[in-house]
């Protein structure tokens, strides 16, 4: 996750002061860079996966899973390995990943060594490479730890012991009632964020997740887990401040969100217009893809009433203060801010002529004077709106030793603000001047999965997604607004089997009238300014003016469910992600083995869409409901935990059948 | 959806799985009439030759209601949108009428070394077994270049698709491949030598077959080496049966370097009565007189390094019998 430069950080009060400077900097460096890469053409597609694990310590003698804090040693292990294996070619092909810290200090992110090309027939590499890692990774692990890929991990800030070895909770930098500021990577950068969120934010981050209620869960539901401290003023956040909502788990540190694991897919574009395109493109698909991979319904020992992390790494993380939040009336603060610095994306950014004012309905709040520096640099005002959006959050951890540095080479500035603005896709200008490497994207909404071949079935989905986008030039545009409701939905218990989302009708160009057109025909767009909800514009946001000339677009989209979206209806000639996706593979020459091994991964998703099988957040569920532990008042136990965490080695192992999950596919 | 009455399917291949009537993907549209007739529907024409857009996108491959049947949906939407689209435009030339989507015709973007391409040539017969016709051949070429804007093409992957050919996995007796043989060495050896030449000379980089099973692909082998013309490197076989493909086939595939690739088209692709039907609501006097299909090409452009398919179409002749 995002910039890991060593050196001296600043705590909040001396680094607020070079907030302006850091901003400046970033976007001269920003400047430099696309004047150096806005021509840049890449002939080839080089995509790669990333894929953090929670390394897991297993005592079978007490029957407890603890999270692993030796995390730190197994990385320069895999360091040393790959050190090696750059010397030596035939360790290279046996090595082929890299490997990289995470917020969490028992958390471990690997991508493969070196990035995926575009034939069907590397796509095969992909669940190898996987394989590869998680075995490389257990070779440097004690023999009773083993690294999981869960999404949330179900017992993380319990009562007692989850962290191996024990700390005691209620560190300086975090001052969690729940949770150590061991558990967070030692490199200074990360207690550092910890910290000056909360600075920023003048109080603890709090996370409240609704409680699934069971039938002896009680009503309301107070936790009566939460401990008392009397040692920092935010001590009384939780209790006293009624930062602990009823009927919630509550959660107070960074830990809860950035420790939890996720699956993301970075592609390069040939041009900067196709990194554009495939920007916005993608960015509908973020909330379906979210509820499809759904992951995450435990948190802090209970379970919830969602199946998704996104919405707790955005509370997680929020540093707005409570003027950005709209709590109180703006004096220090410059804006009002709708939403988290981890959070959906605000804007389109394409040219295409497909993207129409309208879509980018939501008021986006960006620094005005740096959206006059780009745009006299002649930057378009997609892009300039983009870039000065970003550049409305300060950043939060800044080095001494890097804060003059070369704007000519260095992106470090830039970085630190594009990096600490996490939403659900990012876009990537080349790493310097210099790179090889091309602009990119990153599609980040996914959540982990359980094993690794469905996790190379997801990634693998999604690079053929952008491949059919592109060779159909599809049109998935819905309002932005509708893109975040449909975020908002995607977090609830099961939503992937019941309930529906906004997607658009019609989703290839009608490039002439004559052309036949998919799906219940669309009216022609009509004006109706009115239907438009009234907005008030805050500071610094563009909002009623862009809107006002707009066109009702409402009949261009309508709510499907998840399985619609991947499947199709072939009732409306509506064809489905997946139907996109097969057409485009139709069209190639594939060989015959590469063919089946691809249909077998999209099998996957398409009985996940239809609920042939269960998600991870759903078979997770039913595995804490059956235990014979679990007493129906949504507690999940050490025990249960450790169970599961067992039970997902062995399936990881092969050891288990879990057809509910993994129909027949052997992982 | 009147011009496409069942009734008219009385050709002997049927219309079966591959029938535009119980596509569901059809069932919601609308075969559209024309607004008024063009200026010669009632004319009749000796031969008609139809190039579509590129269905890449025109949406036409996209919203195919895909599964791994065989199929030719997508060729009748194809050229029921290229009928209803470009007729008025169309050229007449000594009772010959050409239509075509000149709007994604011509030359493709940019470097043609980044582009892959491929050509399935289905050689139609209506009447059971006839001769390939090796001019047809070199209409389909000449058509190709013309949809590609390109005089000196090189074709990467050439498939010839033999008509009625299938894919039979438990493979065929005696007399079946005794046929099969003398119907290859007398129907089918003219154009297989003009495709072994042009591979020879390099306008072809890669030929192969399709639906041939592993004694097929010897027999190929046989007369071709014996006759001084190339064996296939490609055979394509239908998904549907792919993963439970005969070990033979596998393994002779591999040891002799041909590459099995996978395909859906079905195995008549255009019935003659298909044709008429489509025809039917914008040429009726073509349609009526019988205007049989002769070949469908059928042609795709892969941008390799990026996985981009950037040009895919159709082109059919057909002819007075």
């Amino acid at each position: 996750m995002g910039l890991l430069s060593l050196g001296t950080p600043m705590p909040w009060d001396e680094a607020k002061k070079y907030a302006d400077h850091v901003r400046a900097h970033g976007i001269i460096q920003f400047l430099n860079l696309w004047e150096a890469t806005k021509n840049s053409q890449k002939d080839c597609l080089l995509w790669g996966d990333e894929i953090e694990y929670m390394v897991v310590s297993l005592d079978d003698k007490n029957e407890k899973a603890r999270l692993s804090l030796r995390v730190w040693e197994i990385l320069q292990d895999l360091a040393k390995e790959e050190e090696e294996a750059q010397k030596d070619p035939a360790k290279k092909l046996l090595v082929d990943s890299t490997w990289h810290p995470e917020y969490g200090r028992y958390m471990l992110e690997g991508t493969p060594g070196e990035p995926y090309m575009g034939l069907p027939r590397d796509l095969l590499a992909v669940e190898r490479n996987m394989k590869l890692r998680r075995e490389l990774a257990i070779r440097f692990m004690k023999p009773n730890e083993v690294p999981v890929t869960l999404t949330s991990y179900p017992r993380l800030g319990c009562a007692g012991d989850f962290l191996e070895p024990h700390h005691d909770p209620h560190g300086p930098a975090a001052r969690s009632l729940f949770v150590p500021d061991d558990i967070i990577n030692a490199h200074a950068r990360f207690p550092t964020l910890t910290a000056n969120i909360r600075r920023r934010r003048g109080s603890k981050v709090a996370i409240n997740m609704p409680i699934f209620h069971d039938k002896n869960t009680p009503r309301p539901f107070i936790d009566p887990t939460i401990p008392t401290y009397n040692d920092y003023p935010e001590d009384k956040n939780a209790i006293e401040e009624g930062g602990a909502l009823p009927d919630h788990i509550y959660m107070d540190a960074m830990a809860f969100g950035m420790g939890c694991c996720c699956l993301q897919i970075t592609f390069q574009a040939c041009n900067v217009e196709e990194a554009r395109k495939i920007y916005d493109q993608m960015a509908p698909l973020g909330p379906i893809m979210l509820a499809l991979t759904a992951a995450a319904p435990i948190y802090r020992g209970y379970l919830s009433d969602v199946d998704c992390r996104w919405n707790v790494i955005a509370q997680s993380v929020d540093d707005r203060t409570e003027e950005e939040r709209g709590l109180k009336p703006l004096k220090d603060s410059k804006y009002r801010i709708a939403k988290s610095r981890y959070d959906s994306i605000d804007s389109y950014i394409s040219n295409d002529p497909s993207n129409k004012p309208e879509y980018n309905d939501i008021p986006l709040v960006y620094d005005k004077d740096i959206y006059k520096k780009l745009s006299d640099n002649g930057i378009d005002d997609l892009l300039a709106r983009h870039i000065s959006h970003l550049f409305i959050r300060d950043p939060l951890v800044i080095f001494h030793e890097l804060l003059n540095v070369d704007d000519n080479e260095s992106t470090d500035h830039f970085e630190n603000l594009q990096s600490t603005n996490w939403q659900t896709m990012r876009f990537k200008p080349p790493p310097s001047k210099h790179s090889p490497i091309g602009w990119r994207v990153e599609f980040r909404s996914m959540e982990i999965q359980l094993t690794d071949f469905e996790n190379a079935a997801f990634a693998i989905f999604i690079v053929l997604v952008t491949r059919a986008v592109l060779s159909f030039n599809t049109n998935f545009y819905i309002p932005i607004s509708k893109v975040d409701e449909n975020m908002q939905v995607a977090h609830h218990r099961n939503a992937v089997l019941d309930k529906k989302f906004h997607f658009r009708k019609q989703i290839f160009p009608q490039s002439r009238p004559g052309t036949p057109s998919a799906g219940t025909p669309s009216a022609s767009p009509r004006l109706a300014n009115a239907t438009l909800p009234a907005r008030t514009a805050a500071p610094g946001t563009t909002g009623a003016a862009h809107l006002s000339a707009g066109l009702d677009r409402s009949d261009e989209y309508e709510l499907m469910t998840i399985n619609e979206i991947i499947n199709g209806d072939p009732a409306k000639g509506f064809p489905g992600l997946l139907g996109l996706v097969n057409n485009y593979l139709n069209t190639l020459n594939i060989d015959i083995e590469t063919r089946c091994e691809i249909s077998k991964y999209l099998e996957l998703i398409k009985k996940r869409a239809n609920g042939t099988l269960m998600t991870a957040a759903s078979w997770m569920r039913q595995f804490v409901q059956n235990h014979p532990d679990y007493k129906q008042d949504s507690v999940v136990s050490e025990k249960i935990n450790y169970d599961l965490v067992k039970m997902v080695e062995k399936i990881n192992k092969g050891e288990v059948q879990v057809p509910e999950l993994l129909g027949s596919f052997s992982v | 959806m009147t011009a496409l009455h069942p009734s008219q399917t009385h050709n002997g291949h049927g219309l079966g799985q591959n029938s535009i009537y119980n596509s569901s993907l059809l069932a919601h549209k609308q075969l559209r009439t024309r607004a008024g007739p063009v200026a010669f529907a009632h004319e009749s024409f000796k031969q008609l030759t139809l190039y579509t857009g590129n269905t890449m996108r025109t949406g036409t491959t996209g919203q195919l209601a895909s599964n791994l049947n065989k199929s030719n949906q997508e060729l009748l939407l194809a050229l029921e949108e290229t009928l209803h689209n470009s007729l008025e435009a169309a050229e007449i030339k000594d009772g010959a009428i050409t239509v075509a989507d000149k709007s994604t015709l011509g030359p493709l973007e940019g470097d043609r070394s980044t582009y892959e391409i491929t050509a399935k040539l289905f050689f139609i017969s209506s009447n059971g077994s006839t001769v390939l016709s090796v001019e047809q051949l070199n209409h389909a070429l000449q058509n190709l270049q013309t949809a590609l804007g390109s005089s000196s093409l090189v074709i990467d992957n050439f498939i010839l698709a033999l008509p009625n050919q299938t894919f039979d996995e438990n493979g065929q007796d005696e007399s079946e491949l005794q046929e099969f043989k003398d119907d290859l060495e007398q129907l089918y050896w003219p154009v297989w030598k003009a495709l072994s030449d042009l591979r020879q000379s390099g306008q072809i980089k890669r030929l192969g077959v399709s639906e041939f099973s592993k004694q097929q692909l010897e027999i190929l082998k046989a007369v071709a080496l014996a006759k001084g013309a190339v064996a296939p490197e490609v055979n394509q076989v239908n998904l549907q049966d792919c993963c439970v493909l005969p070990k033979g086939l596998i393994n002779y595939a591999k040891a002799e370097g041909i590459e099995l690739l996978t395909h859906g088209d079905a195995t008549n692709i255009l019935p003659g009565a298909t044709l008429a039907s489509l025809l039917q609501a914008h040429l009726p006097a073509a349609a009526a007189s019988p205007l049989v299909p002769k070949f469908v090409l059928k042609y795709s452009a892969l941008i390799t390094n990026r996985g981009l398919i950037s040009r895919k179409g159709y082109i059919v002749e057909a002819g007075s019998v």
